[in-house]
């Protein structure tokens, strides 16, 4: 018995971590939990080749491979470039981070999943945008509050557009992240009867930028921990959360 | 060759770290001390390795979900973390303690359950480190943002490998007299280690919080 009692511990250990995994992966919300609308884009978007000329709108709401057909973009490399193989292909999934800059020299950030667009605007001091929308075939089309509207193309690579708030308008460029870790991380809470909204970006070479609005005003953000999601603003800790691209829901 | 006490090689044998001490402790599982050459180690040592490169492999190559299981009672998966790491860290230090007083070197406390206390309180400690793997694992991956993310990871999963290799080498008879303390002595180490990059850096960072 004393033989097999640290394989036991080892075996226990397992087994732990085996159901502790299971639980996590259930815990995790889907990769993109679209609406209706949303999973005929996405089906439209992931839809294979064989098939490019549904049209979005005729896709049927039970379209049953629909989930298998984006579960694979969900895990597929981010930023691979369409291989060698299906370079001719009309294919024209893209799921990914993308960051950059615009031309007003804010930054911004870009994650696409799924058909589901996300994006934040911030320059670090004052100006931040919460976009949400679609990526359809590549294409953006994304609107925040007050009107902002964020039109443009994404590709494997790269991504560019503009962005438009009432009479302003912009141009952006930006590039996509090697790794598929989040680049953007959202922090709402009430803390001391004060309303907390901050976002953050992470740039792919380490560096970050946020702005935090504490009850309507804009602060800069303090470094957020890229493991923890913790920063501490003035004196309250915060925790913020990777941003996934999800369905247009008040953003 | 079971009779053999731990420690009690008078005669030829000129391993580096036994010291011959006048009463040893009871030992637990008395492995001869006359190693039976270091192949014994080899299979331990071959599969803690690959449970160590394994865990790094899926934390780096695993997207991160930044999402977990989350235990209740706590603010967040970062506090629960760097709890259930301080409970294990203190479970260690109790390994190091108990470990001690089997190995009669502290002095003539040397009760006859530390063998026990040691068995009991390395199992607590491993299985609160379990959930904390899980967490890091699954929702934060292989980080290398800065030194502390980096050695964190690696020693993260050198831990568990070493731990691997600690329970293979257990039950194996003929084990060296070093192996054991060496073994849990590199175990200590790194948990220590995984523990100052994470709880004791969260605590300094942002204070003690639940």
């Amino acid at each position: 018995m004393k033989r097999w009692t640290p394989m036991l511990t080892l075996l226990t250990g397992s087994g732990m971590a085996a159901v502790l995994f299971t639980m996590s992966a259930q815990a995790a919300p889907p990769a993109a939990q679209p609406d209706p609308g949303a999973a005929a884009t996405a089906s439209a978007s992931a839809a294979p080749p064989a098939a490019p000329a549904a049209p979005a709108g005729e896709a049927p709401a039970a379209d049953v491979p629909e989930p298998s057909a984006t579960r694979p973009a969900a895990t597929s490399p981010p930023a691979a470039p369409p291989g060698p193989g299906d370079a001719g292909t009309p294919e024209r999934r893209v799921d990914g981070n993308w960051t950059g800059r615009l031309d007003n020299g804010a930054t911004i950030a870009i994650s696409v999943e799924a058909g589901a667009a996300v994006a934040y605007v911030c320059d670090g001091t004052r100006l931040e945008i919460w976009l949400r929308g679609t990526a359809t075939d590549g294409d953006l089309a994304l609107t925040g509050k007050e009107g902002a509207r964020l039109t443009g193309t994404v590709e494997a690579g790269r991504a560019a557009g503009e962005l438009v708030v009432g009479e302003r308008r912009w141009r952006f460029t930006a590039t996509a992240t090697a790794e598929r870790a989040p680049v953007l991380y959202r922090a709402t809470a009430r803390v001391r009867d004060a309303g907390v909204d901050g976002g953050w970006i992470m740039r792919p070479d380490g560096t970050q930028i946020g702005v935090v609005t504490w009850n309507g005003e804009p602060v800069a953000a303090p470094p957020l921990d890229p493991a923890f999601g913790t920063t501490i603003v003035r004196g309250v800790r915060i925790t913020a959360e990777p941003v996934i691209p999800g369905p247009v829901a008040g953003g | 060759m079971a009779e053999h006490r731990r420690g009690g090689a008078h005669a030829g044998y000129d391993g580096p770290a036994v010291q011959v001490l006048p009463e040893p402790a009871p030992a637990r599982s008395a492995p001869a001390p006359r190693a039976a050459g270091p192949t014994t180690l080899f299979v331990p040592l071959l599969v803690g390795a690959a449970v160590a490169v394994a865990l790094g492999v899926y934390g780096r190559t695993h997207t991160p979900t930044g999402i977990a299981v989350n235990v209740a009672g706590f603010s967040g998966p970062q506090t629960v973390k760097v709890w259930l790491g301080s409970a294990a860290a203190l479970f260690a230090v109790g390994q190091l303690l108990s470990a001690l007083a089997m190995w009669g070197r502290l002095g003539p406390f040397s009760p006859s359950w530390a063998g026990a206390a040691h068995r009991w309180s390395g199992r607590i400690a491993f299985l609160l480190a379990v959930p904390v793997a899980v967490h890091c694992l699954y929702a934060l991956g292989f980080a290398d943002h800065d030194l502390r993310t980096l050695a964190h990871s690696a020693l993260g999963c050198f831990f568990f490998g070493a731990f691997t290799t600690k329970m293979l080498a257990l039950p194996r008879p003929g084990l060296a007299g070093w192996t054991l303390p060496v073994l849990g002595g590199v175990l200590f180490t790194a948990l220590m280690g995984v523990w100052l990059t994470s709880s004791v850096w969260y605590f300094t960072t942002f204070g003690v919080h639940r």
